[in-house]
Formats: structure tokens, sequence, C-alpha cells
């Protein structure tokens, strides 16, 4: 009897470690089918399922963000886009911003991305290092080069290739509260258009309302206050910030200008809200809506905060106040559509890119929260103050530097801006730092 | 062969689908964390090229060491906050008292609270300008300036409280398990004996605690080491770095700077320190089951 059970338990030990390896082994082999299936699915989808007019094709398409709220802007595009090309359709997937850098990586090493997607050029160029981005340059026609603000289209360019379509952007934009600004005694309709009058207005506004002057976002998200910083640079110095290489503020002589810059943004903290680093670019938005701050220099996403303010005339909006420069220009960051090398349906991925970026549909995409991107669209908007200072600032933009290094020189940025808005360093020990940690970024 | 043959390979055949199972879930990630620490490698491509062991010459930086030792200042007032708060809190849940069921209910919620919502909430409950917390104290007059909680100098032992908080329930736990089984003849003896309450907690109470003490704390320590979620959502790492666990440290390695090579060579730092952990663990059952 015991024997008997020592084999049936021996035996069952077995069939599970049969099991085990069958189990992977047909996992793998399930892996070839799921991809052959992919495959089929995919030819089904998208070649072989025939119809009396033609082939039909599917394409995945996916824009990082909210996806309640894009849906609401993409289902209206994909539903028109479909019934003038019946022979393509859309299957448009999600991707929040959370998640979206690690589940890029993720989709690009199995090449499975979407066909048609929406990121951010860092990530984009760094995917173009490795081949994995179709060259769009010789896609692009003239029409949509022309219609496109220079420095927009420059943003996608890596490498003398155009790997990416922008389709979203922003300037650094100065947020103001006209009830604020009054009971500080300043004049609404003269906004601070140099460094030196938006001191002395945070200054007027934290002495003499309840409000502190500015709101101000030092937390280690790299990307905000590099913008950050970068924007304001380009008006000290009127022009650049990137020189193909680096930031032009690395470079021994705009050393003065970076120093200027810096001393600025420290300045700038004694007037803000404090705890600085405890604060985000999007914490700082409610802190301006709900009149804890009388002004803001931040992205153009701070109207869909203030929308309602912005249309009774409560908040107003005008271009970033010039530095040595007099020039009242910022860096312009971008973001925008790329096609991967794995789509098998490049042809038709770009006439859907392409769909997007018609004046009526980029419109559209535009009120997710980005300046116009197109002068036929900043064009619908004539006469409306408020778009025109946007445009103006587009107008007047430079491109943000980018490479593939990017999100690592943002860290860099970052951290020692966060210091330096803390008070625990001077500008010019922040500078040589930047430069140091960007040294090391550079030659890794 | 024959019977004793069989009898031989028999234990093996027996302990084969642990062996097939655990080579598929740990022992190909280990092989894969070991290779890609040896050279330039990132997500997208695997393993590049060999690089002369380049990646751990980062452990030598600064900024990693810097990080080490907030780790390991995390890890230490962590844990000591986590086993001191944990017990004080399963002496007391062990009184009889009214509603004491639901006392050590309430004591578990911290425990089942979803790390990334705990975080969350806390971000919000202690922030400077509109949190909960600052409100409160201000309101009352014990504060007239908001509290930084998660600013420069604080966030860090912000991040220890909430970890003590994540933690002790586990803690609470598994002593008051401990705590049933203690006769409670004995404390009545010590009790008629005239014991005072430190005395009889050190000589009757800490003896058989021990055992469950030392092993949850190794495992709560084990656990601190490889934090993440919670100080990335509260702080990520900031301000000034002053809250850069390791952990953190191999995401941004991994998924910022696209250094999944560097980011490998950290992992298998951490690796060895959890192992050792795991080891004395491993090495204490073994006394206490030999006992």
């Amino acid at each position: 009897m015991k024997n008997w059970k020592r084999k049936v338990g021996l035996l069952l030990c077995l069939c599970m470690a049969l099991g085990l390896v069958a189990g992977c082994s047909s996992k793998e082999e399930g892996k070839e089918e799921a991809g052959t299936q992919t495959e089929i699915k995919t030819e089904s989808e998208t070649k072989t399922e025939a119809q009396d007019d033609g082939e039909i094709v599917t394409l995945t398409f996916m824009r990082t963000g909210t996806p309640e709220v894009l849906r609401e802007i993409f289902d209206p595009i994909i539903a028109s886009f479909e019934e003038e090309h019946p022979n393509i359709k859309i299957d448009m997937q999600d991707l929040g911003w959370s998640d979206a850098e690690k589940t890029m990586q993720i989709m690009a090493s199995s090449q499975t991305l979407p066909d048609v997607m929406y990121h951010l050029p860092a990530t984009i160029f760094d995917l173009a290092d490795k081949g994995l981005i179709e060259d769009l340059t010789p896609y692009l026609d003239d029409e949509l080069k022309e219609d496109m603000y220079a420095s927009l289209l420059e943003a996608g360019v890596y490498d003398g290739r155009q790997y990416m379509i922008t389709c979203g952007g922003t300037t650094l934009l100065y947020w103001y509260n006209t009830e604020l600004f009054e009971q500080a005694g300043l004049d609404p309709d003269n906004p601070p258009s140099t460094w030196e009058e938006f001191l002395e207005a945070a200054k007027a506004i934290d002495e003499n309302t309840d409000a502190a002057g500015l709101a101000m976002y030092g937390s280690s998200a790299g990307g905000e206050t590099s913008f950050f910083f970068e924007s304001l640079f380009a008006s000290e110095i009127g022009g650049e910030t990137w020189n193909g290489e680096r930031y032009t503020y690395e470079l021994e002589e705009n050393r003065e200008a970076a120093i200027n810059t810096l001393n600025f943004i420290k300045d700038l903290t004694q007037y803000s809200q404090g705890s600085v680093e405890e604060f985000g670019r999007f914490d700082t938005r409610t802190l301006l809506r709900d009149g804890n701050v009388g002004m803001a220099l931040d992205a153009i996403n701070m109207q869909n905060q203030i929308q309602d303010g912005l249309d009774s005339g409560k908040f107003r909006v005008a271009q970033l106040p010039a530095g040595n420069s007099g020039k009242q220009i910022s860096a312009v960051n971008a973001g925008g559509f790329f096609i991967p090398t794995n789509s098998e349906h490049k042809e038709e991925a770009w006439t859907f890119l392409r769909y997007l970026m018609n004046t009526e549909n980029q419109k559209a995409h535009s009120t997710y929260g980005s300046i116009p991107v197109l002068q036929s669209e900043a064009a619908e908007y004539a006469g409306n103050a408020y778009y025109e200072t946007v445009i103006q600032s587009v107008n007047d933009s430079v491109p943000e530097g980018i490479t593939p290094k990017t999100n690592s020189l943002w860290q860099v940025t970052g951290e020692q801006l966060q210091l330096l808005m803390m008070g625990n360093q001077d500008a010019e020990t922040t500078l040589d730092h930047i430069i140091a940690g960007h040294q090391e970024v550079y030659e890794e | 062969m024959g019977k004793k043959g069989t009898h031989k390979i028999e234990p093996y055949l027996f302990i084969l689908p642990t062996v097939i199972l655990l080579v598929f879930i740990l022992g190909i990630p280990l092989v894969n964390v070991v290779r890609f620490s040896l050279g330039k490698s990132n997500i997208i491509e695997g393993f590049i090229k060999w690089n002369s062991f380049g990646n751990f010459r980062y452990l030598a930086s600064s900024k990693f060491l810097k990080s080490l030792g907030v780790t390991g200042i995390y890890v230490v007032f962590g844990v000591t906050g986590t086993v001191i708060f944990g017990t004080l809190a399963a002496l007391a849940l062990n009184k009889p008292m009214p509603l004491r069921g639901l006392f050590r209910s309430i004591a578990i919620i911290p425990w089942i609270v979803p790390d990334a919502f705990a975080a969350s909430m806390w971000k919000w409950v202690l922030n400077s300008q509109y949190g909960f917390i600052n409100q409160l104290l201000m309101k009352l007059n014990l504060i007239s300036q908001p509290i930084s909680f998660l600013g420069d100098g604080n966030a860090l032992w912000t991040v220890i409280v909430v970890r003590i908080w994540k933690a002790a329930p586990f803690m609470i736990i598994s002593l008051i398990a401990a705590l049933q089984v203690i006769p409670l003849d004995i404390e009545e003896a010590a009790d008629l004996d005239g014991a005072s309450a430190i005395q009889r907690f050190r000589y009757i109470t800490l003896p058989y605690l021990k055992p469950v003490l030392i092993t949850t704390t190794l495992i709560v320590t084990a656990w601190t080491f490889q934090i993440f979620d919670t100080v990335y959502i509260m702080t990520a790492g900031g301000p000034a770095r002053q809250t850069q666990l390791v952990a953190l440290e191999i995401y941004n390695k991994a998924f910022l700077d696209y250094d999944l090579g560097t980011s490998c060579a950290i992992a298998l730092v951490v690796l060895l320190i959890v192992g050792m952990i795991g080891f004395f663990k491993f090495k204490r059952e073994g006394k206490v089951e030999d006992i």
C-alpha cells in the first residue's frame, strides 16, 4: 500500500514537472502561434478583410494622455476619416502619461508600437537613434511645411531628419489675476514686460494683498523647471538655447547671462507661495485659480484650470517678460505624431497622420491643451486677444533643446534648480553643477 | 540500479516541479540581471556590448553613495520605529478591553490600503498650502506658519513616518499572535510574586516574543529596503535627492537614463543585501527549529 502511494506521488510529480516544461514550451510556441495569429489577425484586419471596394487596413493609433478627454476629441475625427477612407480602419488605443515611458520602451522592444502614435521628442529621438522611427522627411508636403510654425516644425527634427510632426506644444506664458493687480495698485492693462517690472509687481502683490506674488514650482520633475530656466534664458540672450550639441547656457560667452537668469529665478522665489520644492507645475495652477497667488509663469495648459476667469476677465495672459535682450521670447515645448518602423502600413499611417494635421482636426486636437501649431489654425482666432497673445508667443519662440539624452539632462538641471530655489546654493554654483552634470551625460 | 537506484533519484523527482518553477520565475530573470549588469544594455535592445564592469563604477559615485546613505537612514529608522510602535500597539491590543476586536481591525487598515493610494493620500494631507494637517494645526493655533512636511530637511523624516504607519500593522498582527501563546499561569505566578509590569515584560513576554520579533524584523527590513512606490509618489526622491532611495535610483537609471546596465548593477547590490537578510532569517529559523 505504502509503495503504491509513493508511486502515485512520484507519477503526479512527474506529471507536474512535464506540465510545467510543456506549459513553458507551449507558451513559447504559443507566443509564436500568437505571433502568427497576430500576424494573421493583422493580415485579416489589415489586408485580407477584402470587401467590394478593396482591402481594409486597420491602423493602430495611440495618443498619450487622458483617455476620456482624448476619445471625445478623436472619435469624431476618426469617424470622418473612416468615412473618407473606407479602406482604412482606425483602432484607437489608450495610454496614460504615468505609464507612457515604460510602456513605450516595452512596446518598442517587442516591435509592437502602434502605426501612428503621439509622444514627446526626447523619447522619439531615442527610438530614432535605435532605428525604430520612420523618417518622415520624404512624406512631408510643402503645404504642411509652410503652414507649421518654423520652431514647431524644427522641434520634430533630429539628426537632420523629420521624425516627429508636432501637433501639440506650449510656450511659457505669463498669467495674472487682474483683481489682485488692482488691489496691489498695479495696472492690469499694462502688465510687466521686463524682469525688473515683473519682480516689482510680484513684490507689490506680496506686500499689498493676502496672496503671494507668484506661483513657483520646484519639485524634482526636471522637465518643468528646465523648460522654465530655458525660456527665461532665451529671453535673456534673445536667441536659441540649444546649438545642436549642447545648451547655449553652458557656453562660456553666455555665462553671465545664465547666472543673471538663475539669479532672477532665485529672486522670484522670495515672493512665491513658499515651499517651492513641494510644488509641481500642475499644483501651482490651483494656486492662481483660487487667488492664492497673483501671477504664474506657466504653459498653455493653465487655460483649462482658469477658463471661466479668462472669459470673465479676472485672469489674463501676456508674453513672458523680457530679460536683458529686451525680447519677450520663450522656448517652445512640443510633442507630436510619429510612425514607427515596425508599422506594416506606413503609407496608410501617413495618410491618417496627415489627416490629423488638417486645420480643423488640429484645431480640435489643440483644445486638449496646446498652442496653435498651424498658421491656418491661428488665423481662425484673429481678433481674439487671448489667442493673439498666445500666437505672438509662438511666433517669437525658439525650439527647446531636445536630444535622446534629454531626460537625463533634465534630471540634472531639475535637481540643481531645486537647490537654487530652496536657497541651498547660489547661481554660480548652480550653473557650475549643471554644466558638470550635463558633461557627464554627454560623455556617457 | 533497481530498487536502490530508484530510491536515490526519487527525492529529486519529487522536488523537480518546484525546481522547474523556480528556474523560470527566479533563475532566468536573475541570470538576465547579471548579464545586463556586465555590459551596455537598455530595455529596447537588451544586452548590447561588454563594457569592462563600467556599470559598477557608478556604485562608487557620490550620487549612489548618497542614495545608499539615505536608504540606510530610511531602513534603520523605519524598521526601528515599526518594531517599537508595533510592539507597543500589540501589547496594548492584547489587553482585555471593550471593542478590542474593532481596535484590532482599525489597526490593520494601513496595511490593507494600497501603497499608491496611501502615498497620494499622505501627499495631499501633508501639503503645506492646503493639506489637512497644516490647516488643523493652524486652526488650533499650534503653528503660525504651515510646516513643509515634504520640503527641505523634513521630507525624509516624513516618508519614514509613513513607512512606520504602513508597516506597523504587520508587526502588530504577528506579535498579537505570539502574545496569545504565552501561558496565563506564568504571568499570574509572576504577578503573585510581585513582579512589576516592566519585569514581566522583560522576563516573560519578551523571551516568548523574541523568535517572532526577530523574524518579523528581518522581513520588515527586507521589505523596507525595497520600497519604491510610496516614496516615488510622495517626493519622487526630492527635494534635492534627500529621499532618493536605492529603489528609485534603479528606476531612474532604467527608465529615465535608458541605462539598464547600471540599473541592474544597482539591483544586484540590493539583491545582495536583501539576500543576506534572508540568509540570517533562515539561519535564525534553523536555530529556532533546533531548539
